[in-house]
């Protein structure tokens, strides 16, 4: 094994890191801001891949990933109502509410487009590969990684200076005080569901470059992404982008020294990690 | 009055979606009911149990469907007369059972079109198993219990085990249209399962064949979890004289394959062997694709040909990287009228069935066919001897029969020591014929007779003996 080759699999798996935080990021901004575990946010990931494959031939790649986040981003409203009755009850009746909606968007999704699964074309200028000294890696994943940073920066950038990112982080420390300042916190909500939402369709949009879903693959999107949230921290944000990387890197380490059993190894941190540093490898402990 | 408000807002949130769907113009199917072009007419099924388990086979028919024999009323069965109830089982909650089922369909649809078998039709029960293999006893008795004679499915290997001890609890024949893996003909042998797939053994014995003379050192293998990819990874190193460099287990619903291509590239593989299919299959050949595995090599397998992985990769799909074996070589150059008309059929009966438009051919159609018409064809000898319908009398006329396909003029029959299905297996590369059209055909071809490479009786004594399974057959 050659070292030229092992910077070409971190390389990779920084890449497949940052895939993984595309599609998790979203879930982490409501596990964060709203204290529920949304088992839909897979839905609306599977609805931006479906979504992107029916418009690209009308609005090109890059109307899809700008219009097709913002499409998925309206159902925000509809999806905060039906949560909002259930707000500060057990968190078992907010999880079979996502549950359930995730049911109904997946068979919706589903009765539109069947038994269907295809990808979007990448652009001809994304397609190919550039070589970095040693490493050889694909334009599209280059692309992915710089998508994954600004999303990054544009996440910090919103919550720490934006007015809607104050609100956002004062509500995740005291909610009881947001409200008796007079914000209205379902518009909050919404406005948090919406910005959820894109990003999961953004992650479908983009990962259908290279990836087919199916069109009730939504569960196992949400599965998938539970260990990145868990092991970075519950309630952290900014934990999510370095759990994702940790996790791509142990996916593509793990294939090459234990392929037979790679794929559990994510969920095998998460099990440690809850068991040994249950607040997330990238949290401080509360005081 | 808060549950009313909650059925409307869940009402609510699929209008939104709805209309958030219709603005952007993106529904890419058209429903019945909006389809101006169509007569759409509602049928029933005569057995209630059959329309109420059917997944998204709702029983309408669009009129403007165009079978190859003009014949709408596939579900309807005629009260009038005696039927025969076959019983379906198939994973209704996946996209597969739209690529699978319309075999069985077609076969059924023909014989009831002519007339049925001796004067009675053939009436279908259906049962989601939801690819759950701890469903598979429990929708396998309700299929016996709704009076079914012999039933098909189910669709996954992984469940074959599961249907095998089931159909010698019940002395039910069970024909599944999966691959057949060594772990179901050694540790769940039943003299009432057959298998109308590929046999996992005879495909690594064709490739064995098909590599020996082109001094290949090392390959690697990706496979799902379970079922058939357990004989690729362990038949294939017990087999070949090359070395095997790695195998990857991935799980079914696996679309990040990105390790799993560094993985294999890492130890550079003369060629590779996959048994994935579906999102799998088009994920990892995508990701191959990008990383360069398949720029210099070949891979090996049986789930190669999809009509749908081609139009779904389109410009990526490997074409003359992919070799291996089939039972349904419908992309062969000149199409005869009567494969014209069988592959015309298939997707007819599945556009009507299943409401969609946009399906193509899959190879698995074949081995849902032959489950169907091995089924008429026993129960068409035992009408004609007079035979009572029970699990013994239908084995025994199962293991008689032998008939034709219109890919395969060498008559196909069932072996009785495992119930391994004698079939041509036709072995070629993929390559395009027309890469702008993205349509495909076959290169450097040849045929396999079963009996040439399925395993003979002697070599599943020493896998046995090796793996220190108790054969007692």
């Amino acid at each position: 094994m050659s070292f030229s080759y092992l910077i070409q699999v971190f390389v990779i798996g920084l890449a497949t890191g940052f895939i993984y935080y595309l599609t998790a990021c979203g879930l982490s901004l409501i596990v964060s801001g709203m204290g529920i575990v949304n088992v839909a946010q897979g839905s609306f990931f599977i609805l931006g891949v479906f979504l992107a494959i029916s418009s690209f031939d009308k609005i090109g790649f890059l109307g899809c990933v700008i219009g097709v986040p913002l499409v998925v981003a309206v159902l925000a409203i509809p999806f905060e109502r039906c949560i909002r009755p259930l707000y500060g009850k057990n968190v078992f009746y907010t999880l079979l509410i996502t549950f359930a909606l995730s049911l109904v968007v997946s068979d919706v999704t589903y009765y539109i487009w069947g038994s269907k699964h295809s990808m979007i074309p990448i652009p001809q200028v994304l397609k190919g590969s550039v070589k970095i000294a040693s490493v050889t890696l694909p334009k599209y994943y280059l692309f992915i990684c710089v998508v994954g940073l600004v999303i990054y920066f544009a996440y910090w950038l919103m919550m720490e200076k934006t007015k809607l990112g104050k609100l956002l982080r004062a509500n995740m420390y005291d909610r009881e005080m947001v409200i008796a300042l007079g914000y209205n916190m379902n518009v909050l909500f919404i406005a948090m569901l919406a910005i959820a939402f894109a990003m999961s369709a953004l992650g479908g949009v983009l990962n259908s470059g290279f990836a087919s879903y199916d069109a009730k693959a939504a569960v196992t999107v949400f599965t998938n992404v539970m260990p990145i949230i868990f092991i970075g921290g519950l309630r952290n944000m900014k934990a999510t982008l370095p759990s994702a990387l940790l996790v791509g890197e142990l996916c593509a380490f793990g294939a090459i020294l234990t392929p037979q059993l790679y794929s559990l190894l994510p969920a095998l941190l998460m099990v440690i990690v809850m068991l040994v540093r249950p607040q997330g490898l990238f949290t401080k402990e509360a005081k | 009055m808060k549950s009313t408000m909650k059925r409307i807002l869940a009402m609510m949130l699929c209008l939104a979606m709805m209309a958030t769907l219709v603005l952007t113009g993106c529904s890419s199917k058209n429903a019945p009911a909006s389809d101006s072009e169509s007569q759409d007419t509602t049928t029933s099924t005569t057995d209630e149990t059959n329309t109420a388990d059917e997944s998204d086979a709702s029983a309408e028919t669009d009129n403007t469907a165009d079978t190859a024999s003009g014949n709408h009323d596939l579900l309807a069965t005629d009260l009038t007369k005696e039927t025969i109830k076959v019983g379906i089982l198939c994973n209704f909650s996946s996209i597969a059972a739209a690529y699978f089922v319309p075999g069985t369909l077609y076969a059924i649809q023909q014989v009831n079109q002519a007339g049925g078998i001796n004067g009675k039709t053939i009436e279908i029960v259906t049962r989601d198993s939801q690819g759950d293999a701890s469903n598979v006893a429990q929708k396998l008795s309700e299929l016996k219990d709704a009076g079914c004679v012999a039933i098909v499915g189910p669709d996954s290997d992984s469940q074959a085990p599961t249907a095998a001890t089931w159909a010698e609890e019940n002395k039910v024949a069970v024909i599944s249209p999966s691959t057949q893996s060594t772990a179901v003909a050694l540790n769940a042998h039943s003299k009432y399962l057959f298998v109308s797939g590929l046999n996992s053994w005879a495909i690594i014995n064709a490739i064995n064949d098909d590599i020996k003379d082109k001094g290949y050192e090392k390959f690697a293998v990706v496979g799902t979890d379970g079922g058939s990819s357990a004989d690729f990874i362990n038949l294939s190193k017990r087999e070949f004289d090359a070395e095997q460099a790695t195998a990857v287990q991935v799980s079914a619903s696996s679309t990040d394959l990105n390790s799993v291509v560094m993985a294999i590239q890492g130890t550079n593989p003369d060629f590779t062997i996959s048994s994935i299919s579906a999102t799998t299959w088009t994920s990892f050949f995508a990701q191959a694709v990008a990383l360069g595995l398949y720029e210099n090599i070949m891979n090996y397998g049986w789930e190669m040909q999809e009509g749908l992985y081609v139009g779904t990769l389109g410009d990526d799909y490997p074409a003359g990287h992919l070799r291996g074996a089939t039972l349904y070589p419908f992309a062969v150059d000149e199409l005869t009228a009567e494969q014209q008309a069988f592959n015309d059929g298939i997707l007819a009966v599945g556009k009507e069935y299943f409401n969609q438009d946009g399906l193509v051919i899959s190879a698995q159609e074949m081995s849902w066919y032959i489950a169907a018409q091995s089924v008429i064809e026993a129960c068409k000898l035992l009408e004609d001897e007079g035979k009572e319908y029970n699990g013994d009398n239908f084995v025994e006329a199962l293991e008689s029969i032998s008939f034709t396909t219109p890919y395969h003029e060498s008559p196909i029959s069932w072996r009785a020591m495992d119930h391994a299905l004698c079939v041509p297996y036709y072995f070629g590369t993929i390559v395009w014929k027309d890469e702008a059209a993205h349509t495909i055909t076959y290169t450097d071809t040849k045929w396999y007779d079963a009996n040439d490479i399925l395993p003979t009786h002697d070599d599943y004594k020493a896998f046995a003996d090796e793996q220190g399974i108790a054969m007692d057959w």
